[in-house]
């Protein structure tokens, strides 16, 4: 049997049972792929190459006109990918497994849709799947993306009804028509329901993964990594209320990296958690909105001493330094405020001390030497800090992204002494190194340095390619001082992008593979792009409860949250009354023949004299009817009553209807009843 | 079981009524507001259920996109309404022809669909009530087409049209909108024709093998004969007897039918129904044969003649013997 043969197969009412056509099978193929791609981001490829799979069954079946495969075979496959999805990690109540389990079935269901039930169901799947795409990313593009996927679908469910004899260009190409019409005419509701309906709080936690994305890592083992792979995608953005600090203070502290293993630097599993000082709040230099994107960590990157934030959302550790309670999944956004003076006045306590000192017994031996030698050089703390510097400065060091793996157990040493090139850990981490073995408190800070400010619209895009690591020595009197050795070496780097310091560096344009862009209109094109994310995180992804409440109090003013509801129905109502009037004014005015109208005149003339025309009753016995009451006006009324039927029965040409229709206007008018 | 059913087919007629009075029956049927019906269809359920999830997805992961996209389907479902009663109104739908048919087959009728603001209508489906095939009609190249949809005749005589549903689903499948049609055509179900096993033609053959004229009747003065016992006195004729010197009666005949007419007079011995069947064989046979015939009925004579268009009007006199023509043919 050929597909044709398949597709004339007629079947119940409302074709529930009927079988599809090849345009709804291209259809098919195309928006479960739109659907299906951005899940390689997220899962398993093996699902989307499961997909394939079955496409390919398909197109074999459809040749060869074998239309359903036996149902054993059918839930043997369903159990091998569960089982499939168990052996890839999917065991957990989660989100994604939710979403690795639908996407499973959406994958298979394909190999037996041939009627029109099974094409509902996967349209209805792909819209699911369509919303999971945004709980993985929010971005415009994603949006758009998604857009297209729902067009599609809208469109696979409309070429069902689609003639089959129908064109193949109409066939394929008149559903994208209908469903790209009725997107744009859904918008106006969708919008105002948008803006209305008032969001309810979560009904349970569905919980997400841990899945750690690209950014700071809570161990660095500088030794280890051969060449920084950059990524230019972006990391948050910042919007200052008022002031802005000058560029070189944009170090945004994520991390304190405060136990050293002799390899790798790391976090302490977890930083003690403290109250904020009451007497910070008023200290405040600076306030700004950071819209953070997803990380899977809970780390917020903020400049200095945050001073007052939301106790709600963030919390505060020892180290001065910001976690959201919950790690980040989507882009979201914090509200701090920050002082950049208060880090002096800080004084270690005694395990805080312990820990900013904490080396290994051994190892490293040259280095702990050369401190031990230049330390006793110095005058002070503080003197050594600045030879320490002026070292790196004045010898041959290099800064590099592609140093090259230390194999050595005693890297630091290594750096030190023989290869004398690395990126900013490594700068970093020789020179805490240096601090501790003096007994001089010292750790190593991770975090962004610099961003990138779009100065029309006054906000800051930091992106992972900036994450940088740095010093704080304390120093008694000065407190925890910043120190960058890598502005030592590299002093650009403080005052400019990582790709100007770069910009000749062959591995750092590869790497980031056309992100940045010296062309000029490109690179405006670029920041006009990002202005236009910036934008769509604040106003659209971060559009919550609060910001519709507090948009519709702006635009009614603040109510009583009754009445403003109780408003809004009355005037949704009232709106839907109007387009319900419009809609019967036109059908109205469209169907009622003129002779109607006419009669309509008549009638409430009639109606006067207490005259009604019964239901069913003709125009001509009730007005034989009305002669009776009005014996007066017999004439007349017979004459309206013979040219009315004439107009109602009589074929006459257009032009004598039109004399007729006069004739009797005429004569309803000169109608006078007393 | 007993009461569930019971209730449900109360609820049929009731509905059955109420559609009754809101679709009078008339010549032709135009789709309108007031009397287009419309639902969610099976599919359109399943897309709440849809729906449904997403909503929870928006809700419990707070996420803004998510409830943008709930609410624009939603917008598209509840367009969608409009766009399905839009395809289907303004619809007009007449019978122009129908097809008669021997009782057991099918009667068809073959309706017009017509597009009275010559806007495009896609997958319309019309369909008898109470039939599972339905035919469809797509107007976008022309604004009026036609199908032809057959509903078994099970009694002879007049067939009224059934009740015409015309429905859609379109454009997305996900609401279903419907109206019915009661339109006044009707087409004729004949007689299945049986041969009763009486004489075939009317006429009869003497002991000769030759075909008389006539038949012993009351009527009409034939010859003499010999007196035989039981014989009526009144018929003996003296004249003739007192001649020969037997008794001799007089022998009346009636006149023979009139060998090109089927006559509904001819078999009196058998019942309506039978009757009807039997002269249908009879017919069939004639105008199979080729022959010149007429047909007489009670009040109905038709003049003797052949041909498809005869027969037809022979067998319609017949089919719908004894039944009142519906008030508006």
């Amino acid at each position: 049997m050929s597909s044709e043969a398949a597709a004339g197969l007629i079947g119940r009412a409302n074709g529930i049972g009927q079988a599809v056509h090849r345009g709804t099978l291209l259809w098919l193929l195309l928006c479960q792929t739109l659907v299906m791609l951005p899940f390689l981001d997220s899962h398993p490829v093996w699902l989307v190459g499961l997909f394939g799979v079955c496409l390919a069954w398909r197109g074999w079946a459809l040749r060869h006109g074998v239309l359903s495969l036996h149902r054993y075979i059918k839930a043997l496959a369903v159990i091998v990918g569960l089982f499939a999805l168990i052996a890839s990690g999917y065991r957990h109540y989660d989100i994604d497994s939710m979403v690795a389990i639908v996407l499973l079935g959406f994958a298979l269901k394909s190999i037996e849709t041939w009627r029109y039930r099974d094409t509902h169901m996967i349209v209805f799947t792909g819209m699911f799947l369509c919303a999971a795409h945004f709980i993985y990313a929010q971005s415009p593009w994603q949006a758009l993306y998604t857009m297209v996927a729902v067009a599609s679908l809208l469109a696979c469910a409309n070429s069902i009804y689609r003639a089959p004899e129908a064109q193949t260009r109409t066939r394929f190409l008149g559903p994208l028509k209908v469903s790209g019409g009725m997107m744009a005419l859904a918008i106006p509701l969708a919008l105002l329901l948008f803006f209305i309906v008032p969001r309810i709080p979560p009904l349970w936690a569905i919980p997400q993964q841990q899945r750690a994305t690209t950014g700071l890592s809570d161990s660095v083992t500088p030794g280890d990594i051969a060449s920084l792979v950059q990524s230019g995608e972006d990391a948050f953005r910042v919007r200052f209320y008022g002031d802005m600090p000058p560029r070189e203070q944009w170090y945004w502290r994520a991390l304190v990296f405060d136990e050293f293993d002799g390899r790798t630097w790391s976090v302490k599993e977890a930083p003690p958690v403290v109250p904020v000082p009451p007497a910070f709040k008023a200290q405040s230099d600076y306030r700004y909105d950071m819209f953070v994107k997803a990380s899977g960590q809970p780390w917020l990157a903020v400049l200095d001493t945050p001073t007052n934030f939301s106790a709600q959302t963030m919390r505060y550790t020892q180290y001065r330094t910001l976690e959201a309670l919950e790690a980040i999944h989507s882009v979201s956004r914090f509200t701090v405020s920050s002082n950049s003076q208060l880090r002096r006045y800080f004084v270690p306590g005694t395990d805080e001390r312990l820990s900013a000192l904490q080396l290994p017994e051994s190892g490293n031996p040259e280095l702990r030497e050369w401190a031990r030698q230049a330390f006793a050089r110095s005058a002070s703390p503080g003197e050594f800090v600045n030879d320490v510097l002026r070292h790196i400065r004045e010898r041959e060091y290099f800064y590099t992204l592609a140093p090259g793996v230390v194999r050595s157990v005693d890297s630091l040493d290594a750096f030190w002494f023989d290869t004398r090139e690395g990126f900013c850990s490594h700068y970093a981490s020789a020179f805490v190194f240096i601090m501790r073995s003096v007994g001089i408190p010292a750790r190593m800070v991770g975090g962004y340095l610099g961003g990138r400010l779009n100065s029309d619209e006054g906000f800051i895009t930091v992106r992972q390619m900036d994450a940088h690591a740095w010093a704080e020595v304390w120093l008694p009197g000065s407190g925890w001082v910043r120190v960058d050795p890598t502005s030592a070496v590299a002093p650009d780097r403080v005052l400019a992008d990582l790709s100007d310091v770069f910009a000749d560096s062959p591995e750092f344009i590869s790497s980031l593979a056309g992100r940045t862009y010296d062309f000029l209109p490109l690179r405006r094109l670029q920041l006009w792009l990002d202005v236009f994310e910036f934008q769509w995180h604040r106003a659209v992804v971060q559009f919550g409860e609060n910001e519709r409440a507090g948009l519709l109090d702006r635009l009614f003013g603040r109510n009583n949250p009754i009445w403003s509801s109780l408003a809004t129905v009355a005037a949704l109502a009232a709106a839907l009354l109007l387009w319900w009037g419009l809609f019967a004014l036109r059908a109205a005015s469209k169907h009622s023949s003129p002779q109607f109208r006419l009669l309509a005149q008549l009638e409430r003339k009639l109606a006067k004299q207490d005259l009604h025309r019964r239901a069913g009753e003709t125009v001509a016995d009730f007005l034989q009817r009305s002669t009776i009451a009005l014996p007066s006006a017999a004439d007349k009324l017979a004459h309206i009553a013979q040219l009315f039927n004439r107009l109602e029965y009589a074929r006459d040409p257009t032009a004598e209807q039109r004399q007729t229709r006069s004739g009797l206007r005429a004569a309803i008018r000169s109608l006078t009843l007393h | 079981m007993n009461i569930v059913m019971r209730w449900r087919s109360r609820w049929r007629a009731r509905w059955d009524i109420f559609f009754a009075q809101r679709h009078p029956r008339q010549g032709s049927f135009v789709t309108s507001t007031r009397t287009l019906y419309i639902l969610p269809s099976q599919a359109g359920y399943g897309l709440l259920f849809f729906l449904a999830f997403i909503f929870l997805l928006a809700v419990n992961f707070e996420n803004s996109l998510v409830f943008g996209l709930f609410f624009w389907l939603l917008s598209i479902a509840v367009l969608n309404l409009h766009v399905t009663h839009h395809n289907i109104n303004s619809l007009r739908v007449s019978c122009v022809g129908s097809r008669n048919a021997y009782v057991g087959d099918n009667v068809e009728f073959v309706l017009e669909v017509e597009s009275t603001n010559e806007g495009k209508r896609h997958a319309i489906e019309v369909l008898f009530n109470d039939e599972v095939r339905a035919q469809r009609v797509d107007l976008t190249d022309s604004t009026r087409a036609r199908v032809t949809l057959a509903t078994p005749a099970t009694a002879r005589g007049y067939v009224i049209v059934p009740r015409v549903e015309i429905r859609s689903v379109y454009p997305l499948g996900i609401a279903r909108v419907w109206s019915y049609a009661n339109l006044t055509a009707v087409a004729i179900a004949y007689p299945v024709p049986i041969d009763a096993g009486v004489d075939t033609s009317g006429s009869v053959t003497d002991e000769f093998g030759e075909e008389r004229e006539s038949r012993p009747g009351v009527n009409d003065f034939d010859s003499l004969r010999a007196y035989a016992h039981g014989d009526r006195l009144t018929r003996v004729h003296w004249p003739a007897s007192s001649r020969s010197g037997a008794l001799q009666v007089k022998q009346f005949v009636d006149p023979l039918a009139r060998h090109d007419w089927i006559e509904w007079d001819n078999f009196p011995n058998l019942a309506t129904e039978a009757r009807i069947a039997h002269l249908s064989f009879l017919l069939e046979q004639r105008e199979n044969a080729g022959d010149e015939y007429g047909l007489t009925l009670p009040g109905v004579e038709i003049p003797s003649g052949s041909g498809q268009a005869h027969y037809a009007r022979c067998i319609s006199a017949l089919s719908t013997f004894d039944q009142r023509e519906p008030d508006y043919v």
